[in-house]
C-alpha cells in the first residue's frame, strides 16, 4: 500500500510545486498607485476584524503578489484573478501579533525578470470590535418589498446568518431592530404588514405587543433601550411618502406629527412628558445617555401645510433629563443644536457608551436622512463641547445611520458613497481624542464580485456583543402563533 | 412495437401534433412574459450560489427559457421535455413489467403539465422539475445490485441529492419508487419506505436550516415560490401520473392479456386524456389570464384594434395600460373616447401579487411619457419585485432613465448585470461608454430628448398630481407628441376639470 501511495503523493507534491507561483524577488521600487477595492490603504482595523481580501483593479493579466510587512514577519501573499483572499488563522495570527502596531503591504506584479513593487500602503491595528455586526438586508425601494431579513454577521469570519427572514414569516415588513447595550439577549424589532407587532426579547422572555394605542399617533417605532433593560425610548409618527419630480433626492419621507414616548417593559405602560409630545413640534429619535439620566431626541416646528413645506422641516437636537426610580422627566429642554439658527437639521443621534461622544447626522432638512446626498456626520465632544464634522467619514453621498462598540472606540455607519443607490457598512476608529481614522468597508470573500451582485442595502447596522441564539424559525412560529398582548 | 402496429403509432403521432400546434399557439401569446422576468447570468458566482439553494437545479430551466425568444426553440424545449418524460416512463413501465398499454395513458399528465398556462418562466421551470424527478425514478430502478440495504442507502442519497436540486417535486421519485418496488418485490417496499424518510428529514432539515422558508414550501410540490427555484408543479399533473403508475401495476397482467385489451386501454387512455384536458381547460385555467396574455401579445403587435374589441371592464387596469401602450406606438387616439377611461395612477388597485405587473406597467407608461424620475422608480421596483432580480425589460428602462439623469454608478452596476447575460449583453456594451460623460448622453438621440422632457424648475415638485405632472412635462418639452395625445386624451376624457 505504501509503495503505491508514495509515488501518487510525490506526483502531487511536484506537480504542486510546478504550478507554485515564483517568489517575490529581484524586486524593482516604484513610487507608483495602484487602485484596489475596497479601498484599504492606510485604514485603521480592530484586531478582531476578518481578513481584508481586496482586488487589485488593473485590467491585466499579471500576476500580483502582496508582501505583509509586520513587526516579527514578513510573508508574501499571492494573489489569485488579481483577488487576495488571506487565510483566516494566519489573518488572526498577523492581527493578534501585531495588535496597536501597522503593518505594511506592498503590491507587486509580476514582470519578465523579476517584481515590480507599487508604493506600498500601511493597515493599522487597533482595539478589539464587538464580534457581530446586525443589519436589515433590505432592496432600496420605495413602495415594494418582497424579501427581506435581519441578519448577524461573525466580524471575525466571512459568517452571516439570517437572525429572521421574512418569507419564513408571511412575507411581512421587519424593521428597527434594536439591542440594550448591544446585548443580544435584549432587542426588539418590529413587524409590519402581516403579524404586525412589536417583538420584545429580554433574558430568555418573548413578547408580542401591540403597541398602537389611544393615546398615541402610531404604533411605536425608532427604538432605543434604557441601559437598565426596563424602558425603551420610542417615537410615534404619522409617516408618509412622496418621490421628486426633479431632485437628486428621489424621496422623501415626512412625519406630519410625531412625540416621543418611553415604554416601560415590566409594566407595559407608555408614558411620556407635555415637553415631548407637543403639537408644535415634531419630536422623533430619541437616544438615552449611557448613565440612563438623560434622554436625547431631535425636535423641529410643526410647519401649517406638509409636503408642501417639507423643506422647511430642521430638527434641533435636545435632552431632557429622565428619571427611571419615578418615570418623570425634566421640566427643561436643552438644545444642543439649533436648527432654526445653525439652519440645517439632525437625525440619528447616538451617545458613545462612554459618554464622551455623540454622533449624529447632519442634512438640509427633514429626517429621513439616507435619501439625502447632504447627509454627513457630525460629532461632539460633550466634554468640551467642540462639534467636528468627521471629514474622514463624509463622502459626497449620503452617510446616515450609525451605531458605537462597546468600548467606544468603533463606530459603524451606512454609506452610499459607491452608487448612490446601495448602502453599505462602513467600519471607522475613533481615539480617545475623537479624532477619525479613514474607515474601511465591511469585508466579503471576493469582495467586487460579492458588492456587486449585492441588491439589498444594508440597513440599520448595529454592532452587538454577541451572538443572537434565537433561531429564525422560533421567532416566525412565535409571530404566527401567539397573539399580541396590547401595551397602554 | 409490433403488437401495436401503426395503430398506437398514428394516434401518438396525433397526440404530438396536437400538443406541438397548441404550444405553438399559446406560446405566441406568452412570449411576452419571458422578458419580464429574470435571467440566466454568466457568472460563476451566480451560478455557484443558484445551485447552493435548494431547488437550485433551476438553473438549467432558466439557461433554457433565455432561448425563448426563439419561439420555435421555446417549443421545441417543451416537446423535448414532454416527449422525454414520456420515453423515460416507458422505460421505467419496460423495468417494472409494467404493461406499456399504459403508456397512452401518460399524455394525461403531460396534458396537465401543458395547461399550466401560467408564466412561461415558471411552467418550464416546473416540466424541468417534473422530468428531473422522472429522471431520478428510472435512476433508482436501475440499481442493478439487488441487495436490499445497497438499494436503501443509494436511494436515501439520491432522494437527498434530488431534494436539494428540485425540492418537493421529488416526491414524484419517492412515491413512485415505492409502488413499482411494491409491484416488483414485496421487500423492495422497505427501500422505498427509506426514500420517504429521506425525503421527510430532508425537509425538516432544510426548514430548520433556513434552506427553504417554510414546512409548506418544504412538502408540497405545488407551487414552489422559493429564490431561486420557482416553479408551477400542477397538482393535477403529478397525482395523475403517480395514479396512472398505480393502475399499471395493478392492472398488468389483465392488460397484457390479449392485444384487444391492450388497444382498448390505449384508446381510453387517449381519449381521457383529450377529454381531461378541455374539462380542466375550464378549471384550471382562467379565462381572465388568456385575455390579458392576448392583450399583451397585440400590444407588442400594435394591433390595437384588437385589443379595442377585446375590451373587458374587469381588466382594466392592465388593459387601459396596454391599450396606451399601444396608442403610444401606434400615435393614435381611441376613436369612442367615452368608452376608455384614461387611468390615473392613484386609482390602480392591483391585488398584491401583482404588484410587479403594476410597477412594471408604469415603468413602461413613464418611459413612453419621458417622464424619466418616474419610469426609473417603477422600473427599480419592478425590478426589485422580480425573483432574482434581472430583469431584463426594466433593467433597460432603469439604465436609459439613470444615464439621463447623470447617475452613472447605479447605472452601471445594472450595465454590468445586464454584460452578464446572452441577449442583453450588447445592448449594455453599446450604453457603457456613455457612463460618466454627461455630454454624450446629451448627444445621443433617444437619451438626449429623454433628458430635455425634464422640467428644469425645482421647488416643490411632488409627483402626486397625474394631470400637473403631464402639463409640467409638456411646458419642458412641447414636442413629446406621446405624451401630448395622452394630455389631450386625458383632458377630453372629462379629467380637465
Amino acid at each position: 500500500m505504501r509503495n503505491r501511495l508514495f509515488p501518487l503523493v510525490a506526483f502531487a507534491v511536484v506537480l504542486n510545486m510546478a504550478g507554485c507561483t515564483p517568489s517575490i524577488q529581484n524586486v524593482r521600487q516604484t513610487n507608483e498607485v495602484v487602485d484596489i477595492y475596497p479601498d484599504y490603504k492606510d485604514v485603521t482595523i480592530p484586531v478582531n476584524i476578518a481578513p481584508l481580501d481586496f482586488e487589485v483593479l488593473v485590467d491585466t493579466d499579471s500576476k500580483w503578489g502582496v508582501r505583509v510587512i509586520a513587526s516579527e514577519d514578513t510573508l508574501d501573499y499571492y494573489a489569485e484573478a488579481n483577488i487576495f483572499s488571506f487565510d483566516e488563522g494566519w489573518w488572526k495570527n498577523l492581527l493578534s501579533k501585531n495588535a496597536g502596531q501597522s503593518i505594511q503591504f506592498v503590491l507587486c506584479e509580476r514582470e519578465a525578470d523579476g517584481w515590480k513593487a507599487y508604493r506600498p500602503f500601511s493597515v493599522h491595528v487597533a482595539e478589539e470590535i464587538d464580534p457581530y455586526m446586525t443589519y436589515r438586508l433590505i432592496p432600496p425601494g420605495y413602495s415594494l418589498w418582497k424579501e427581506m431579513g435581519i441578519y448577524q454577521r461573525h466580524l471575525e469570519s466571512f459568517e452571516e446568518t439570517a437572525v429572521y427572514k421574512n418569507e419564513q414569516g408571511k412575507g411581512n415588513c421587519v424593521n428597527c431592530h434594536s439591542f440594550c447595550n448591544r446585548n443580544p439577549e435584549r432587542m426588539l424589532f418590529h413587524f409590519r404588514s402581516e403579524l404586525a407587532a412589536t417583538y420584545l426579547f429580554k433574558d430568555g422572555r418573548k413578547e408580542k405587543l401591540d403597541t398602537k394605542t389611544d393615546h398615541t399617533l402610531s404604533a411605536l417605532v425608532y427604538p432605543y433601550w434604557h441601559p437598565s433593560g426596563d424602558f425603551v425610548a420610542f417615537s410615534v409618527n404619522k409617516t408618509f411618502q412622496f418621490l421628486h419630480m426633479k431632485d437628486p433626492n428621489r424621496i422623501e419621507v415626512c412625519d406630519d406629527a410625531s412625540d416621543v414616548v418611553v415604554y416601560d417593559v415590566n409594566r407595559r405602560e407608555v408614558f411620556t412628558s407635555e415637553l415631548l409630545n407637543s403639537t408644535d413640534e415634531y419630536e422623533t429619535f430619541p437616544t438615552f445617555s449611557p448613565d440612563g439620566k438623560s434622554l436625547y431626541y431631535c425636535s423641529a416646528h410643526a410647519v401649517d401645510s406638509m409636503p408642501q413645506q417639507y423643506q422647511n422641516v430642521k430638527y434641533s437636537l435636545c435632552k431632557i433629563s429622565f428619571d427611571e426610580e419615578n418615570r418623570t422627566f425634566g421640566t427643561e429642554v436643552d438644545t444642543i443644536y439649533s436648527a432654526p439658527t445653525e439652519g440645517r437639521s439632525v437625525s440619528f443621534p447616538r451617545l458613545s457608551p462612554d459618554g464622551r461622544f455623540l454622533v449624529y447626522t447632519l442634512s438640509d432638512y427633514g429626517n429621513f436622512s439616507i435619501w439625502h446626498k447632504d447627509a454627513d456626520l457630525y460629532m461632539v465632544d460633550l466634554a468640551s463641547g467642540d462639534i467636528q464634522r468627521l471629514d474622514k467619514l463624509n463622502s459626497d453621498n449620503v452617510e446616515s445611520y450609525h451605531s458605537w462598540s462597546s468600548n467606544s472606540r468603533w463606530l459603524v455607519f451606512s454609506s452610499r458613497r459607491e452608487n448612490g443607490l446601495y448602502t453599505q457598512p462602513y467600519i471607522a476608529y475613533i481615539d480617545e481624542n475623537g479624532s477619525p481614522r479613514k474607515p474601511f468597508l465591511l469585508p466579503q470573500r471576493n469582495p467586487k464580485s460579492f458588492y456587486e451582485a449585492q441588491m439589498n442595502a444594508y440597513n440599520i447596522p448595529e454592532l452587538v456583543n454577541g451572538k443572537i441564539e434565537i433561531s429564525s424559525r422560533e421567532i416566525a412560529d412565535f409571530a404566527i402563533n401567539e397573539t399580541a398582548i396590547q401595551v397602554k | 412495437m409490433k403488437r401495436y402496429g401503426w395503430f398506437s403509432v398514428g394516434l401518438q403521432a396525433l397526440m404530438l401534433l396536437v400538443i406541438v400546434g397548441a404550444i405553438y399557439e399559446f406560446q405566441m401569446f406568452r412570449l411576452y412574459a419571458w422578458e419580464a422576468n429574470h435571467l440566466f447570468q454568466f457568472d460563476w458566482g451566480y451560478c455557484i450560489d443558484t445551485l447552493s439553494h435548494t431547488g437550485g437545479a433551476m438553473l438549467v430551466a432558466s439557461l433554457l427559457t433565455q432561448f425563448f425568444r426563439f419561439p420555435w426553440i421555446g417549443v421545441l424545449c417543451v416537446l423535448a421535455v414532454y416527449v422525454s418524460i414520456f420515453l423515460l416512463t416507458s422505460n421505467i413501465f419496460k423495468k417494472c413489467s409494467v404493461s406499456s398499454a399504459f403508456s397512452g395513458w401518460l399524455w394525461i399528465p403531460i396534458g396537465f403539465l401543458f395547461l399550466c398556462i401560467e408564466n412561461d418562466y415558471y411552467r418550464f421551470q416546473g416540466h424541468v422539475t417534473f422530468l428531473m424527478s422522472v429522471v431520478g425514478l428510472l435512476g433508482y430502478l436501475s440499481i442493478r445490485k439487488n441487495g436490499l440495504m445497497y438499494k436503501s442507502v443509494v436511494g436515501v442519497f439520491l432522494t437527498a441529492l434530488l431534494y436539494h436540486l428540485i425540492g418537493p417535486a421529488v416526491w414524484i421519485m419517492v412515491v413512485g419508487a415505492f409502488l413499482l418496488g411494491w409491484k416488483t418485490d414485496k421487500k423492495e417496499v422497505l427501500a422505498g419506505v427509506s426514500c420517504v424518510l429521506a425525503l421527510v428529514v430532508m425537509g425538516l432539515v432544510s426548514v430548520e436550516l433556513r434552506w427553504v422558508g417554510s414546512m409548506e414550501k418544504a412538502f408540497l410540490p405545488a407551487l414552489y415560490y422559493d429564490h431561486p427555484a420557482t416553479y408551477f408543479f400542477p397538482c393535477y399533473a403529478w397525482i395523475s401520473y403517480l395514479l396512472i403508475i398505480l393502475t399499471g401495476t395493478c392492472l398488468s397482467k389483465w392488460a397484457n392479456a390479449s392485444i384487444f385489451r391492450i388497444k382498448t386501454l390505449f384508446l381510453v387512455g387517449g381519449i381521457s386524456a383529450l377529454l381531461c384536458t378541455l374539462y380542466i381547460y375550464r378549471i384550471v385555467h382562467s379565462p381572465l389570464g388568456y385575455k390579458i396574455l392576448k392583450e399583451q401579445y397585440y400590444v407588442e403587435h400594435g394591433c390595437w384594434e384588437d385589443i379595442v374589441q377585446m375590451s373587458d371592464s374587469m381588466t382594466r387596469n392592465h388593459f387601459i395600460c396596454y391599450l396606451h401602450l399601444a396608442l403610444a406606438q401606434q400615435g393614435k387616439l381611441p376613436d369612442s373616447l367615452p368608452h376608455y377611461r384614461v387611468f390615473d395612477e392613484s386609482e390602480l388597485s392591483t391585488p398584491s401579487h401583482v404588484k410587479k405587473v403594476r410597477h412594471s406597467l408604469l415603468a413602461h407608461v413613464y418611459y413612453h411619457w419621458r417622464d424619466v424620475e418616474a419610469a426609473s422608480d417603477e422600473a427599480l421596483a419592478a425590478n426589485h419585485a422580480t425573483p432574482g432580480e434581472c430583469n431584463p425589460e426594466q433593467l433597460k428602462i432603469l439604465i436609459q432613465a439613470l444615464l439621463v439623469q447623470g447617475k452613472f454608478e447605479m447605472a452601471e452596476r445594472f450595465i454590468g448585470q445586464l454584460e452578464k447575460t446572452l441577449f442583453y449583453r450588447a445592448w449594455a456594451k453599446a450604453y457603457r461608454p456613455l457612463l460618466y460623460r454627461p455630454d454624450a448622453v446629451k448627444h445621443d438621440s433617444l437619451l438626449g430628448e429623454m433628458g430635455r422632457s425634464i422640467p428644469q424648475n425645482r421647488g416643490n415638485q411632488y409627483r402626486d398630481v397625474l394631470k400637473q405632472r403631464m402639463k409640467d412635462m409638456l411646458d419642458a418639452c412641447p414636442s413629446n407628441p406621446i405624451l401630448e395625445q395622452f394630455f389631450v386624451a386625458y383632458m377630453m376624457l372629462g379629467h380637465g376639470g
